[in-house]
């Protein structure tokens, strides 16, 4: 998992607010990528790379609640700040239910404005660091046999060795070996650990 | 915007023709009784004269015939009536005479018999030859041997005389005279008057007095004896009855003319009264009619009107929310300039501390001048869409109905698609019809613009996802340019001369208000295709 910086995506039909914009996060030492059009933006875009985006509401050919919809549609899941020259109740309401982070009107308070990129940025972190996990537990997991699986999914849910045994009608030293296995393959220093790690993985016989 | 005024026509008086036709129907009814009536009349009249005629006729031979009969028989009879002049005693002699009159006059009702100077050689009855019989006696005599008869009274009754001479024929001897009843006389005027009519014998020489009716003799009428002036009048014809002192009149029953004409005229009231209350029927339902007909135009005024109203509000709620959205963005970037400048700033060892004065000011500046634009676009905001049930399909028709006299004028061809059984949609009547309107002047104006291919506006409605009905426009026009078709919704853009380049963002603002989508449809050919949606949720 390389830690890259976040950037600010940023997409408005608008020059002079694309560039202030740009200006103004360059001084607080974000780093940007803007682009005039929605479809620029697609044309360029990497999901890996960490940020958010802010996103004029009202452009020509497509608008920023119709390239909300197409992520949704990919499933990208970045945070997004509207930012409309006109906003009205339906519209606003409308982008909430699409995931949105914050509505702003123009002219918008720009401490407002930094707050909630950081805001942002920060729910990004914290869904790519989920994301990341949950692929790392989903590796790991993935090595065990599935006999090693079948033992595993009972250690999780709370059965000592001797149970697991009877169970699976295996000796209670062969169960000794599979757990240190599986201790070893997913790298768990403890129990809780391993069930984070399974927790993590979204392992649906858990659920 | 709706400019097709419906038409007006004045209203006409329908009360005064109504009076006119009435007027000339009582006309011609008085016309048609009045000739009834004198039909009536002219034929009465001649009955009146046919049957005077024939009575006097009759009556004039009967008496002539008398007279006539009466000198024979006195002829023949000479012998005995000699007999009694020399023997006025002999009850034999007189018996003999009495039979031979019966038998010849077997009506008679009195025999007298007198020598030359008119004495009575023996009184039939007791007394019965009174003066008035006396004085007929000698003025027979004196004439010449003539006697215009009249009925005159005796104690016994009524009678009229007729008399003859009797011995030689160029000397005579006396004179024999019959009495006879009037009944004679009464029997034929009672078999020849005419219903409704009377037939009246009356004296010739006493002013209207009655001799006979055909109900009798004067004494036996239950009234007096003489005609009274206005009877005298209603005479219709009458005529003198030879060798006698009669006029024989016709009298018509007083009722007989006026019952006709009351008749009539009742008839005349009658289909008068008819026709008065079908006309006065028809004119009730007219006046309804024009009532209804007025409401109706009323009610296409105030509609209009509403619609001239939201029209106003919308360019006006537009133009500001353009200007806004103009206005926003050098706004908002000017603010976004003056704060990275500020940071900016943060960053220097030597802080120029007037820039960031100016700086901070400018960005407050910058953010108040959005205060105030947005505080303009709430007054003038279309506020929140009214919610409630309608017909989409009606909502097309009622905008129809204002281009319908363009698109005639125009020879655009209309094709109307519209799907049976929608359900109700949901928002504002008046603004959809609106957007409507819009699409509908656009798809005009296009089409007007290319006069080379026939002309054809289609219009369809259909029922295209679970609650979502669409609308579609499409012209025949030149249609959309794939290079500007993205800024056609934009507030201002126009190309056409007067445009004002707002109806159609006017109207994605208003389907977007509502919850649905306004686009263009690029891809159909020949001409322009616009498709709205609007939501049959409730909510
Ligand atoms: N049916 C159509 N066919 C071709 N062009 C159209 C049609 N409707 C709209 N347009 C284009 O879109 C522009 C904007 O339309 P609109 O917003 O209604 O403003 P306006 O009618 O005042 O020009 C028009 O000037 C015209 O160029
Ligand atoms: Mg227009």
């Amino acid at each position: 998992m390389t830690a890259t910086e976040a950037t600010v995506f940023l997409v408005d039909d608008d020059d002079a607010v694309r560039d202030a914009l740009e200006l103004l996060l360059d001084s607080v030492g974000i780093s940007t990528a803007s682009y005039p059009s929605a479809a620029a933006f697609l044309d360029h875009y990497d999901p890996g790379r960490p940020g958010c985006l802010v996103l004029d509401i009202r452009m020509p050919a497509m608008s920023g609640m119709e390239l909300q919809a197409a992520l949704a549609g990919e499933s990208v899941n970045i945070p997004i700040i509207f930012l409309s020259g006109h906003g009205n109740v339906p519209m606003s309401a409308k982008a909430f239910r699409g995931g949105a982070v914050d509505f702003l009107e123009k002219p918008f308070d720009e401490n407002v404005l930094l707050e909630r990129i950081h805001e942002a940025i920060r729910l990004d972190r914290a869904n790519r660091e989920a994301t990341a996990r949950r692929t790392d537990a989903c590796t790991r997991l993935a090595t065990l046999t599935r006999r090693e699986h079948e033992v595993m999914l009972l250690i999780v849910t709370g059965h000592a060795n001797k149970e697991i045994a009877t169970k699976l009608d295996l000796s209670h030293r062969t169960i000794e070996t599979h757990r240190g296995r599986i201790m070893e393959k997913t790298a768990a220093q403890s129990l809780t650990e391993l069930i984070e790690i399974a927790l993590a993985s979204g392992s649906h016989e858990l659920k | 915007m709706p400019n097709s005024q419906p038409d007006t026509l004045p209203s006409p008086h329908y009360g005064s023709y109504a009076l006119i036709t009435l007027l000339m129907v009582a006309a011609m009814l008085a016309w048609q009784t009045w000739i009834t009536n004198q039909n009536f009349r002219g034929y009465h009249q001649q009955l009146a004269v046919t049957s005077v005629t024939g009575a006097a006729d009759e009556l004039e031979l009967l008496i002539t015939e008398l007279q006539r009969s009466m000198r024979l028989f006195a002829e023949e009879q000479r012998a005995l009536l000699e007999e009694i002049a020399s023997n006025a005693d002999s009850d034999a002699a007189w018996t003999l005479l009495e039979n031979a009159v019966s038998r010849h006059y077997p009506e008679y009702f009195g025999l007298t018999l007198t020598n030359i100077a008119g004495d009575v050689f023996r009184p039939d009855f007791d007394n019965a030859v009174n003066e008035l019989c006396q004085q007929d006696i000698h003025s027979f005599i004196d004439e010449g041997y003539s006697h215009a008869g009249y009925i005159h009274p005796n104690p016994l009754g009524y009678h009229f005389d007729v008399m003859a001479p009797w011995g030689d024929a160029g000397r005579p001897q006396g004179v024999f005279f019959l009495s006879f009843p009037p009944e004679i006389l009464a029997r034929t005027l009672q078999r020849i008057q005419a219903p409704g009519h009377a037939l009246l014998l009356l004296r010739a020489d006493k002013a209207g007095l009655i001799e006979a009716t055909a109900l009798g003799t004067r004494t036996e009428l239950q009234r007096g004896f003489t005609l009274s002036s206005d009877e005298q009048q209603r005479i219709l014809h009458g005529r003198a009855i030879a060798n006698s002192r009669w006029d024989l009149v016709d009298l018509p029953d007083a009722q007989l003319f006026r019952n006709e004409l009351a008749r009539n005229a009742g008839y005349a009231l009658i289909v008068f009264c008819a026709f008065a209350a079908v006309g006065l029927l028809m004119l009730q339902q007219l006046r309804r009619k024009e009532k209804r007909r007025l409401q109706a135009e009323e009610q296409v005024l105030r509609h209009q009107a509403d619609l001239a109203h939201v029209d106003r509000l919308n360019i006006m709620g537009e133009m500001a929310s353009g200007l806004a959205h103009e206005l926003n963005q050098p706004l908002s970037a000017i603010s976004t300039y003056c704060q990275a400048g500020l940071r900016i700033i943060e960053t220097l060892e030597d802080k120029p501390d007037k820039l960031a004065h100016a700086l901070e000011h400018a960005s407050i500046q910058s953010q108040r001048a959005g205060q105030i634009i947005r505080r303009m676009r709430r007054f003038t905001g279309k506020g929140v869409v009214r919610r409630k049930p309608i017909d989409i399909n009606q909502v097309i028709t009622n905008a129809l109905g204002f281009i319908e006299s363009e698109l005639k004028r125009k020879d655009i061809k209309l094709d109307l698609d519209l799907a049976a059984d929608l359900p109700a949609a949901f928002g504002d009547e008046i603004q959809i019809e609106q957007v409507i309107l819009n699409l509908l002047h656009n798809a005009i104006e296009a089409m007007f613009s290319a006069s080379d291919r026939p002309r054809m506006l289609r219009i369809s409605s259909k029922h295209s996802a679970a609650d979502t009905l669409q609308v579609s426009v499409h012209d025949s026009g030149p249609g959309l340019d794939a290079a500007t078709v993205d800024s056609i919704f934009d507030t201002f853009y126009t190309t056409r001369k007067n445009g004002m380049g707002l109806g159609l963002a006017i109207s994605r603002s208003i389907i977007e208000a509502h919850g649905g989508k306004l686009w263009a449809d690029t891809t159909t050919p020949g001409g322009a295709t616009f498709h709205f949606t609007v939501s049959t949720a409730e909510a």
